[in-house]
């Protein structure tokens, strides 16, 4: 699909209580490799709500935000302190772009549970020779000099 | 092909009247070509994405001199008429890659020969030079790159860049210097995993996969010290477009002052990367996995195949040139999507 009105972007996995206030027609839902909560989690959840999820890759986050095509960005805590908040891998990246491109960020409690898949795998269907060395990190710090909004 | 070279490098290959385009979709499970007899089906490996990035430079130039192999009586005015064909064939396949700046110059090296006796042989020989030439300034470009690496370096890479990564492991491999790399997944086609990775341990190199959401959590930690990652098209003012995520990586490799690399093919033809245009593929490329749906139906997707990194964001443009000629038209390295 072709998308020309900007719409929110959710990077992680909410906690339930998010759903409650979240108001949109359409959202950008990154798929969160490996596991793709994303795709499994996040959009079942919004279709329930009748909120129409545009599933991204997690690559593909900062092109949408230079084209204008993200109202907001929310992203997710497992932890919180009072200089940092300990997200999902790739919140981070969300935020700096999110800064980069004056987009609002988002900071909410999320949730935790994440399926742990090989990376050499999708939908436990292999991808490339099981031979290749990985490396997953869960989680990052957000400094939360990033987070404003 | 030499020792050091991967079968990516140069994905196609003529035979007589017959091109052999290296089906990458199948890779690692099996190195397999499609055997090629006209240009309609090189212009159908290109869309069905069988081959892409350096691919598909080949396919086009391999697909003009396959089509001249055969074109044994044809006059130079019917085989002009052909080329002319062969080109709209290719300027209409995909978007983002610059198809009418290849077919563009072997029409222009095909009327600068003339339309004498010899037109057909004389243009055979013009385009198995510049293809001998091009393999010869993608060699030069490795080594280019190669030199910016020293030792402990830990290289992150994005997509695949057409074999040139896996000669650039080699080279410094030879060089007895200790390089790492690191590649990300790249979805939804997975061309880090699939061809990055799998080609760079075929060399003997030392490669760790990440998913595309770790760049940020790899440069934080000082896992990586340099990007490396090839180009679909380049503008005049330094920008260019590669695989989606590219963007995304050189924007966080200014914010952690990482150095950002880039293999390039200059072009004249356009001002800027917002020329560019970016090819919008179908949902269920993202949605649906060797035929399996990954979530519910009623999910849509965005897939915008390409993105543009600004030339303000890149360290140094390690750039290949023809040795003549319009060096526009020469998209040497590589890459995807």
């Amino acid at each position: 699909m072709h998308v020309h009105e900007p719409m929110p972007l959710i990077f992680g996995v909410p906690h339930k209580a998010f759903y409650k206030n979240f108001k949109a027609g359409s959202v950008f839902v990154a798929e969160l490799r490996p596991g793709l909560e994303g795709i499994k989690v996040v959009a079942r959840e919004l279709l329930r709500r009748d909120i129409q999820p545009v599933v991204i890759c997690d690559n593909m986050m900062a092109h949408c935000m230079e084209r204008g095509l993200v109202r907001a960005v929310h992203i997710f805590y497992d932890r919180l302190s009072k200089k940092k908040a300990v997200c999902r891998t790739g919140s981070l990246i969300a935020a700096i772009c999110a800064l980069k491109h004056h987009v609002p960020i988002h900071l909410q409690r999320g949730r935790a549970g994440r399926r742990k898949t090989s990376l050499l795998k999708i939908d436990g269907r292999k991808v490339t020779a099981q031979n290749i060395k990985t490396y997953v990190p869960p989680s990052e710090d957000v400094p939360l000099v990033y987070v404003k909004g | 092909m030499k020792k050091e070279e991967s079968v990516l490098f140069w994905p196609a290959r003529l035979e007589g009247e017959t091109l052999y385009i290296l089906d990458e979709t199948k890779i690692p499970e099996a190195v397999v070509y499609l055997r090629v007899r006209d240009y309609r089906q090189a212009v159908d490996a290109v869309v069905g994405m069988k081959t892409r990035a350096f691919g598909q430079f080949l396919a086009v130039v391999c697909s003009f001199i396959l089509e001249a192999r055969k074109a044994k009586s044809a006059s130079p005015q019917v085989l002009m008429l052909l080329f002319e064909k062969i080109a709209d064939a290719f300027n209409k396949s995909r978007p983002t890659f610059p198809f009418e700046e290849v077919t563009g110059m072997v029409l222009g090296m095909a009327r600068g020969i003339g339309d004498g006796p010899h037109f057909r042989m004389a243009l055979l020989r013009s385009l198995e030079g510049m293809l001998d030439g091009i393999r010869r300034q993608r060699y030069a470009r490795a080594e280019a790159a190669a030199r910016l690496l020293s030792s402990g370096d830990r290289v992150l890479t994005h997509c695949h860049v057409s074999g040139e990564m896996a000669l650039i492991g080699a080279i410094c491999r030879r060089q007895k210097k200790r390089v790492k790399f690191f590649a990300t997944e790249t979805r939804p086609y997975f061309q880090g995993a699939r061809l990055t990775a799998w080609e760079l341990r075929r060399a003997g190199c030392d490669v760790t996969l990440i998913p595309d959401n770790a760049v940020a959590k790899v440069m934080v930690d000082k896992k990586v010290s340099c990007v490396l990652v090839g180009s679909d098209r380049s503008a005049k003012n330094g920008d260019f477009a590669n695989k989606v995520g590219t963007y995304q990586i050189a924007l966080l490799a200014r914010h952690f002052n990482v150095p950002f690399y880039a293999l390039v093919q200059p072009s004249r033809h356009l001002a800027s990367g917002r020329d560019i245009p970016i090819e919008v593929r179908a949902d269920d490329e993202i949605l649906i996995f060797e035929g399996r749906r990954l979530g519910d139906k009623k999910l849509q997707a965005y897939y915008p195949g390409f993105d543009v990194v600004p030339a303000r964001l890149v360290t140094q443009h390690i750039a290949i040139h023809l040795p003549s000629g319009d060096s526009a038209a020469a998209p040497g390295r590589g890459r995807a999507a």
